[in-house]
């Protein structure tokens, strides 16, 4: 059985120390799941545990939560409702601190945002360990475990892209450096309507309002953002352009590797 | 080609560090101490950010110029091997490694455990293996 399981974060690392995710999106599919169907505009959740369940295709609004005991809700994100996320609390320590769990990790039990936090720590610690042990020329490219392999790529300008796929696929620096080049830089930096001051995922999620969200979110459609809640909240991290989200989903499942 | 060895304990401390060649950069031992650390902490979190159940730690890490094993033994000793990007698999390095840890360090009665290692005879016999594999 050959599993291949792809979450794609960008992090960016000038907004804070911690990690600040912007995109994520998550595609998981199983070899011998035949229901592909894709629904634009829902995502429904499977039940069952995790090792029998399947993901569908990104949605225009794409956050997945694993089926795991505390997400039982419908998915939050499902553009029918007008349900805030089931699972959503806001923690304000401090203003950086993100909101705790909306949308669980696939695979574990931690949040999305916890494990946003500890792959950018892994990623940080990982990268200067490698930069300290051959001299500034180096670069950490990808790690495996027994299960899982977490390729890394990291462009001139300190955007890092990281996928996770299973653990016998070889090096996909390759088709990071392409997303990046191929995707990011066309659909999003070249974007004239995308801001990137604050990328704090608050204030994508309308929590906290700023004067040109609506201008803002006008290049997107289905995650329209409103301090009343009346749509649904769009997905995590400040990349709300949809164009880009489609086009990586179409370009990763058209990837040989991926099953 | 093996380039170093790293032997760090249970609780993330460095017990044992050998260079075996000049391609990798010669740091203090305090900074090896903290690589140490650093690697502790990432290999435990890698096992909980698995995108699947029941992960097993970092077991190789990939970069421009070297490689990175890490075999765990049962009792949480970790076994950290540097070599070149070319070596694919360094299993069998890896037991010889073990083999020659429980002989020299492990049963040693003067040996605590934990601690860093201090004898010559684990010195001597590493060497001897490493030179076979290195060539001279």
């Amino acid at each position: 059985m050959f599993m291949i399981l792809l979450l794609i974060e960008i992090v960016d690392e000038i907004s804070n120390s911690e990690a600040s995710h912007i995109f994520q999106g998550q595609q998981e599919k199983k070899i011998r799941d035949s229901s592909n169907t894709s629904h634009p505009g829902s995502n429904t959740t499977v039940p069952t545990g995790i090792s029998s369940s399947s993901r569908l295709g990104l949605t225009t609004s794409s956050r997945f939560s694993a089926s795991s005991p505390g997400s039982s809700s419908p998915d939050p994100n499902s553009s029918t409702t007008n349900t805030p996320p089931g699972t959503s609390s806001v923690m304000r320590s401090d203003g950086q601190t993100q909101p705790t769990m909306s949308g669980m990790a696939a695979g574990s039990v931690i949040s999305i945002e916890e494990e946003a936090k500890l792959v950018y720590g892994v990623i940080y610690s990982l990268r200067n360990f490698v930069r300290k042990l051959s001299s500034n020329q180096d670069e950490f490219i990808s790690y495996k475990t027994s299960t899982y392999r977490l390729h890394y790529y990291e462009t001139p300008t300190g955007l890092k892209f990281v996928m996770n796929s299973d653990a016998n696929t070889e090096s996909l620096r390759a088709v990071l450096k392409q997303i990046h080049v191929q995707l990011y830089v066309e659909f999003v930096v070249k974007n004239g309507l995308m801001k990137f001051e604050d990328t704090r995922w608050e204030i994508s999620q309308g929590f906290i309002p700023t004067e040109q969200q609506q201008q803002q979110d006008g290049s997107t459609n289905g995650a329209a953002v409103s301090t009343t809640k009346s749509g649904p909240p769009p997905p995590p991290g400040n990349i709300s352009n949809e164009l880009f989200r489609i086009a990586v989903d179409r370009f990763i499942r058209s990837l040989p590797v991926f099953e | 080609m093996i380039y170093s060895l790293y032997i760090v304990n249970k609780a993330g401390g460095l017990v044992y560090q050998k260079d075996f060649t000049n391609n990798l950069e010669k740091l203090s031992s305090n900074e090896y101490l903290v690589l140490a650390g650093t690697f502790h902490g990432v290999h435990a979190i890698t096992s909980k950010i698995s995108p699947v159940h029941n992960s097993s730690g970092v077991e190789m890490l990939e970069a421009d110029n070297f490689k990175l094993y890490c075999f765990q033994t049962l009792t949480g000793t970790k076994f950290l091997l540097i070599t070149s990007t070319q070596q694919n698999n360094v299993d069998p390095y890896m037991k010889k490694i073990y083999d020659i840890y429980s002989d020299f360090v492990m049963k040693n009665p003067f040996h605590t455990p934990e601690m860093p290692i201090r004898s010559e005879q684990f010195d001597q016999s590493l060497l001897k293996f490493i030179k076979t594999i290195n060539g001279p």
